[in-house]
C-alpha cells in the first residue's frame, strides 16, 4: 500500500467514544463511531469522504489531523507516524496539516480583527511578526480573493462567503500540505458556494494541495474530489475513484445513498427505490454487517459476519457478501 | 403593478393569491425590507415551491399570509392575501383562526420546536382533530392513529404515546405531517420540510408528501432552498431574492429557459457541478443588506447584464409577453 505519492496512509483507524453511567461514571457502553478504517490519499489530490450524519466521518477528520487520540490504528503523514512524537512533533504537524470548518464565524474570537484571526498562527508558531506580519497577512487574503483592506475589519461585518474565505487564509498561513474540509461549503447559500468551490479548486491546484473533503452533499464532493469513500454506521462500506462510483456502485447503501440525492433537472424525474427505516445506532453495534437491517440483498451470513473491505475491481473497494452491482448511471 | 395585471395573476382555478405584499422589521438599527411588494398565486391542486437564498424573504412571506409575523418588530404594512373570496389580512382573529389549520396549514423547518415537549405525540395531533373536527375521546384517538398510519409510522398503535423526543428527525417531521393533515387543510405550506434530514430521510419524506398529495390531492406551497428538491417536486416555481419575486415560471423553463439573470446564475452552479473539467459560473458579491438595498434592481450589483436603467429604475414584475403564465422582473429578461 505504501506509495512515494502516498501522503497520507490511514491504517485500521478505530474510535470508541465511552457512554458514561452509573454511580462511579464507569463506561457502560461504547459508541463505535469509527471502526477499521484504513485508506490513502495521494499528494495533490482529494478523496472525498460521505455518509449521513453520525456516520463517523467528522470523527475520521480529527482523528487523521491528531485532534483526537484514537482507540487503535494509524495514521502516516509523509510515511511519519502522527501519533508517535518521536516520528513527528505536533508543532510541525499542526503546519503541515489544517483544517476548514463547517462555520468559520464560530472558529473566530469575536473581539479579535481579521488581521488577528489571520495571522494568530503565524504568531504562534514565531514565523512572523510586526510589519512582515501585515503583509503576509495582506497576501494570504488576496490569494483567497478578499481585498486586503478587510483585515482591519470584524468578523461581524463580514458576509458569510467572507468570513469563509477568512477562514481558508488562516488555515494556508502556515502553508499546509494538506487540508482536511469540514463541511466547508454546506453552510453557504447557492449564490456563494461557486466562489469558495473554485477558490479551493485554485488553491489546490496553486499549492499542490492534498484534500479530504468531508461532507453529506454528494453533488459538492463529485466536483472536487479524485476519490470518494462512502460511510455508514463507522464503517467504510466503499470506496473508489468518483468517476467510477458514479458508473458502478457494488455496494447496496452506495446506491441507496446517491439514488437519493434529488436530481436538478425536472425532466430527469423517475421512480426510485426508497431506503426503508433509519440509521441505527452506533452505540454497541451487534456483529454483523451494520446495513444489514436495511439491505434488500442481505443473506444469512450478513446477520452474523462482518464484511471486509475488498478490492471487487481494480482500485475499487466495497464491504459487501452479495454480489451486489448496479451501473444505472447516475448523474 | 397596476390593478389589470393583477386582475391577470389570477386564474380561474387559484386558490390563493397573494398581491403586492410588504413586510417590514423595524430593529434598532433601522428598517429591514424582508418582503417589499410580493406578488403570487397558487393553483388548486398544484405544488409552487417558493425559492430563494437564506433571507431573501421566503419564510417571512408564508408567515405574513398567516399573520405570523411577531410585531414588534416585524408589520405587515400592506397588501392582500385572498383566500377563499376573503382577505386573510383584514379579517377578525376569530375568522382567521378557523382558517389556520383547517384551510390553510403550515409544517415549520425544524419539528422539534414545533412540538409539544410535555406532551406525547398521540394527544398532540388529537388535539389538532378536536379543534378542527369537532370530534372527542375514543374517536379523535382512532383519527390520529390513522394520520400516524397514513405518514407511515411504524407502529402506530405504541408510537401514540412516545413524546417527541423518543422520536427521530424523520420521525418527528412525519409528525408534523400528520398533524397538518389531520386537519384536512386545502392548502399545505411546507417551510423547509427536509432541510435537516439526511439525505435518506429526505428522500423518504419526499416520496410521502408525493403520494399523500396523490392520495388527498392538497395544494401545497412548498418553499425552499435546494434546487434539487424544486426539481422532483415542484409544478410551478416562484424565485424570491432580496424580499422580491424575480421570476415565476413552470418547473421545466426555471431549470432550462431561465429568463431572470439570478434565476440563471443559481441553476448553472448547481447544473456546472456534474462536469469536474467546467470552472463554476460565479454569481460575484453577496445578497444586500435589506436594511439598506440597492436603489434600482436589487440584484444589478450583481448582475453580468446590467446597464444604466438597471440602477436607477427597480423594474416592474410583468408578464413576459407571448409566454403562458411567466412572470419577470427584470429590464432585459432572457427570453
Amino acid at each position: 500500500m505504501t506509495n512515494a505519492e502516498d501522503i497520507i496512509i490511514v491504517k485500521n483507524l478505530i474510535k470508541h467514544f465511552p457512554v458514561r453511567g452509573g454511580l462511579m461514571g464507569k463506561p457502560t457502553s461504547w459508541v463505535h463511531a469509527v471502526d477499521d478504517v484504513s485508506f490513502t490519499i495521494k499528494k495533490g489530490q482529494t478523496l472525498g469522504l460521505v455518509g449521513e450524519s453520525g456516520c463517523g466521518k467528522t470523527t475520521v477528520g480529527r482523528l487523521v489531523l491528531n485532534l483526537i487520540k484514537p482507540t487503535g490504528g494509524e495514521v502516516y503523514f509523509e510515511n511519519k507516524n502522527i501519533y508517535d512524537k518521536k516520528q513527528c512533533s505536533e508543532k510541525e504537524f499542526r503546519k503541515c496539516a489544517q483544517i476548514i470548518f463547517q462555520d468559520a464565524f464560530s472558529s473566530f474570537d469575536i473581539r479579535k480583527n481579521v488581521e488577528s484571526i489571520v495571522g494568530e498562527p503565524l504568531v504562534v508558531h514565531g514565523l512572523a511578526g510586526g510589519k512582515e506580519l501585515k503583509e503576509r497577512v495582506a497576501e494570504l487574503l488576496r490569494t483567497v480573493g478578499l481585498k486586503p483592506e478587510i483585515a482591519r475589519e470584524y468578523p461581524h461585518t463580514l458576509s458569510s462567503g467572507q468570513k469563509q474565505c477568512v477562514g481558508i487564509a488562516r488555515s494556508l498561513a502556515l502553508k499546509p500540505k494538506f487540508i482536511v474540509g469540514d463541511e466547508p461549503i454546506s453552510a453557504l447559500d447557492v449564490s456563494v458556494r461557486a466562489q469558495v468551490l473554485n477558490l479551493m479548486r485554485d488553491l489546490q491546484e496553486k499549492f499542490n494541495l492534498t484534500y479530504l473533503f468531508i461532507s453529506h452533499d454528494i453533488r459538492v464532493v463529485q466536483y472536487l474530489s479524485n476519490y470518494i469513500a462512502v460511510m455508514y454506521v463507522g464503517k467504510m462500506v466503499e470506496m473508489a475513484p468518483t468517476e467510477e462510483i458514479f458508473a458502478h456502485r457494488l455496494h447496496p447503501y452506495t446506491e441507496a445513498l446517491l439514488t437519493a440525492v434529488p436530481i436538478e433537472d425536472p425532466r430527469l424525474r423517475r421512480p426510485r427505490e426508497i431506503l426503508q427505516g433509519e440509521v441505527p445506532s452506533p452505540v454497541d453495534p451487534p456483529p454483523g454487517c451494520r446495513f444489514y437491517p436495511r439491505c434488500h440483498y442481505a443473506m444469512k451470513r450478513c446477520k452474523e459476519e462482518d464484511p471486509q473491505l475488498v478490492e471487487k475491481a481494480p482500485g475499487h473497494f466495497a464491504a459487501c457478501f452479495a454480489d451486489f452491482h448496479s451501473s444505472e448511471r447516475i448523474i | 403593478m397596476s390593478p389589470s395585471q393583477v386582475e391577470a395573476v389570477q386564474q380561474r382555478d387559484t386558490v390563493l393569491s397573494v398581491k403586492n405584499l410588504v413586510t417590514h422589521f423595524f430593529i434598532r438599527e433601522g428598517e429591514v425590507h424582508a418582503v417589499d411588494g410580493v406578488n403570487l398565486h397558487v393553483e388548486k391542486g398544484e405544488t409552487l415551491a417558493i425559492v430563494g437564498e437564506s433571507g431573501c424573504g421566503k419564510s417571512v412571506t408564508a408567515l405574513s399570509m398567516l399573520r405570523l409575523i411577531a410585531s414588534p418588530p416585524g408589520k405587515v404594512l400592506s397588501g392582500n392575501v385572498i383566500f377563499q373570496g376573503q382577505d386573510l389580512l383584514h379579517m377578525k382573529q376569530s375568522q382567521l383562526r378557523k382558517i389556520r389549520g383547517k384551510g390553510i396549514a403550515l409544517i415549520l423547518q425544524e419539528p422539534m420546536s414545533s412540538l409539544n415537549p410535555s406532551w406525547t405525540i398521540g394527544r398532540q395531533i388529537m388535539e389538532a382533530i378536536e379543534l378542527n373536527q369537532g370530534i372527542k375521546g375514543k374517536e379523535a384517538k382512532e383519527k390520529a392513529i390513522e394520520m400516524l398510519k397514513l405518514v407511515r409510522i411504524p407502529a402506530a398503535e405504541s408510537r401514540f404515546n412516545n413524546y417527541p423526543h423518543e422520536l427521530s428527525g424523520g420521525m418527528k417531521q412525519r409528525v408534523m405531517i400528520a398533524m397538518a393533515l389531520a386537519c384536512r387543510p386545502q392548502i399545505l405550506i411546507a417551510d423547509e420540510p427536509t432541510a435537516s434530514l439526511d439525505v435518506t430521510i429526505q428522500a423518504q419524506i419526499m416520496e410521502l408528501m408525493k403520494q399523500l398529495k396523490r392520495e388527498i390531492g392538497t395544494t401545497v406551497i412548498l418553499i425552499t432552498h435546494d434546487l434539487g428538491v424544486v426539481a422532483e417536486m415542484a409544478d410551478r416555481v416562484t424565485i424570491m431574492y432580496a424580499g422580491q419575486v424575480v421570476e415565476t415560471a413552470d418547473v421545466f423553463s426555471i431549470f432550462h429557459n431561465p429568463a431572470h439573470p439570478y434565476t440563471r446564475g443559481i441553476v448553472r452552479t448547481i447544473m456546472d457541478l456534474k462536469d469536474k473539467n467546467h470552472r463554476l459560473e460565479v454569481i460575484p458579491g453577496d445578497p444586500p443588506n435589506l436594511l439598506n438595498p440597492p436603489p434600482g434592481c436589487r440584484f444589478n450589483p450583481r448582475c453580468a447584464f446590467a446597464k444604466e436603467i438597471c440602477r436607477e429604475k427597480d423594474p416592474d414584475y410583468k408578464r413576459v409577453k407571448g409566454s403562458d403564465g411567466r412572470w419577470v422582473r427584470c429590464h432585459f429578461p432572457l427570453i
